[in-house]
């Protein structure tokens, strides 16, 4: 080892290890150590005494500040090291050379078994290490840049990201505000909907009251011409001339017919509006019960009815289902040809149709058919008998041209459909289709 | 029942009353037949209110033939007194003779305690065969004896 390197080591304050020192002392840039409550230097490496300008001797065992430029900051500087443990750097401009030169220092503390013992000093003259100096500082000044451009670019970004959060903050609350508003919307169209419905069920009620009304209060004045005309030809007969008990004839006649007129009318009014549930109906049951209500007509017409089975059960409404079929079987009783006893045919069709000619059944259908013997109907009426009041023979057969309205109606609250075959001469076959229930 | 039992016809038409009595007349139906125009007179007639406490000129029916649209009370009225009168409510027979051919009308003169439900004919002579009939059940029902007490 050198020889003064062995001196530097018998010098060396406590905490420096040989390795330590053999870095040091060979370091470019200038260090020394000094101990912390004297500031006395213990060691210099040779770069700090060729900063200096002395040799070694001269400057250990001298306090720090005699040294170096603007010695209070430094002291200072020291003073704080050694009492917070913490190391500091400290940039100083001397004024007295002639060219502006920065002095920098940078001191950190040496701890021996976690006590602090005294701090080392890193000094570099700028002007003399100009461009490592330089470089120090523009590579701090570079870092520093790109720190800062770094930074601005986070801002940036941030700002970025703070401006597409707000967006979405923004369009989630449009979005949240469109639901309410939606919802809002919505409770508003189902109480108008509500609203409607009532007002529908309670003009739907007003007119089923009217109607009824007006059938049941038109009732009573036909009661009483209807009586009293009787009463007349009863009681006042002999004081009647045979014109004068015609008149009362005919009035007692009108005022059962305008009867019959709103009994029927009643009857389609009811079809039209009532609530209907279609349940599993045995069409056999429905038949029987509409020929034993007919059975005094059918003895006075001589008629000969033949139901052709088997019967399947439908979904059907039995009162309607009843009605359809008297209204039919009436007419087939009314209207015959003269001196010809109607004979009637009730019979029972399912999918698919023995006719091929015929229109096919839909499926899940039965097709039940009234057929007749009577007068027929020319095609270019067959759609007209089905409208109210129609009557096409009026003259000569009785009724009040609801009866086809009212059946082909109620087959159709049934989820059906009714119509008719037929040709003039040739007797009718009406029909119609119910579901069937499986 | 014999043809001295009273039967008592609520109705506010002049004109059906007339008829019903031609009827009745026609009907071979002699029974003491006492009339009254709206519900408020019915229940008055039964409670013996007023003149009807007099009941030997106006005596406590065994049935009575009751309308329903009158105005001061009507039929339904009249049924729901009744029912509310302990002795009176399921002894006397209660027919209702209306023009309504309402299902609803129907349910709930059954509901309120009617004992029958006849709705007026158009037609005299359907009108007659109609008081034939109840003349023929009056002959041969058995009425219970009335107990006057009437709960006010």
């Amino acid at each position: 080892m050198p020889e003064r390197q062995t001196q530097a080591m018998a010098n060396q304050p406590p905490g420096l290890s040989n390795l330590c020192l053999a870095f040091t002392e060979h370091a470019p840039l200038p260090m020394a150590t000094v101990e912390g409550a004297t500031h006395i230097v213990r060691y210099a490496n040779p770069a700090f005494c060729s900063l200096m300008n002395k040799p070694m001797e001269q400057l250990i065992g001298r306090p720090l500040s005699e040294l170096l430029p603007e010695k209070d900051q430094c002291v200072a500087l020291l003073d704080r090291v050694f009492r917070t443990g913490k190391p500091e750097r400290h940039t100083e401009q001397e004024h007295s050379k002639p060219h502006p030169v920065f002095w920098s220092y940078t001191m950190w503390p040496v701890l021996t078994e976690k006590r602090l013992v005294g701090v080392i000093v890193q000094v570099t003259e700028t002007a003399q290490f100009h461009g490592r100096t330089v470089a120090m500082n523009e590579a701090l000044m570079l870092g520093a840049v790109q720190q800062h451009e770094i930074a601005e670019a986070a801002d940036r970004l941030n700002a970025k990201l703070e401006q597409e959060i707000t967006e979405r903050e923004q369009a989630q609350k449009a979005l949240m505000e469109a639901k309410a508003a939606l919802a809002d919307e919505a409770v508003l169209l189902e109480r108008l909907v509500a609203e409607r419905t009532a007002e529908l069920t309670s003009t739907n009620k007003q007119l089923e009251a009217f109607v009824y009304t007006i059938a049941h209060d038109l009732r009573a004045p036909l009661r009483a011409m209807q009586g009293f005309s009787m009463m007349l030809i009863d009681n006042e007969g002999e004081a009647l001339s045979a014109t004068g008990q015609d008149h009362a004839q005919n009035i007692s006649k009108s005022a059962r017919f305008m009867d019959a007129l709103l009994t029927d009318i009643l009857a389609l009014a009811s079809i039209t509006q009532q609530r209907i549930e279609l349940v599993p109906t045995k069409l056999r049951t429905i038949v029987q019960a509409v020929l034993s209500r007919l059975a005094e007509e059918i003895q006075q017409h001589n008629a000969l009815i033949e139901t052709i089975g088997p019967w399947p059960t439908v979904l059907a409404h039995a009162p309607t289902l009843s009605q359809v079929l008297f209204n039919l079987l009436s007419n087939a009783l009314k209207f015959t040809k003269p001196e010809v006893p109607p004979q009637i045919r009730l019979r029972v069709e399912e999918a698919p149709s023995s006719n091929p000619s015929a229109k096919p059944i839909q499926p899940g259908f039965v097709r039940v058919w009234v057929e007749d013997n009577g007068i027929g109907i020319a095609p270019e009426h067959q759609e007209q008998i089905f409208r109210l009041f129609m009557r096409l023979h009026r003259d000569t057969y009785s009724g009040t041209g609801v009866g086809l309205a009212i059946a082909q109606k109620g087959v159709e609250r049934m989820g059906g459909t009714l119509g008719v075959e037929s040709s003039l001469g040739q007797g009718s076959r009406f029909w119609f289709q119910l579901r069937k229930q499986h | 029942m014999t043809d001295q039992q009273t039967i008592l016809l609520v109705d506010d038409s002049e004109n059906d009353l007339v008829l019903m009595k031609l009827a009745f007349r026609k009907a071979d139906f002699t029974t003491p037949l006492q009339t009254v125009y709206n519900g408020e007179e019915a229940i008055a007639y039964l409670a013996g209110e007023g003149r009807y406490s007099n009941r030997t000129q106006f005596p406590m029916p065994a049935v009575i033939l009751l309308d329903l649209n009158m105005p001061m009370k009507n039929g339904f009225d009249v049924l729901t007194w009744l029912r509310s009168q302990p002795s009176l409510r399921k002894r006397i027979s209660t027919i209702v003779l209306t023009a309504s051919v309402r299902p609803e009308d129907v349910e709930r003169a059954f509901d309120l305690g009617a004992n029958s439900y006849l709705v007026k004919p158009t037609a005299l002579e359907d009108l007659i065969a109609m008081i034939r009939c109840l003349r023929d059940w009056l002959r041969i029902n058995h009425f219970p004896p009335l107990n006057e007490y009437v709960k006010r």
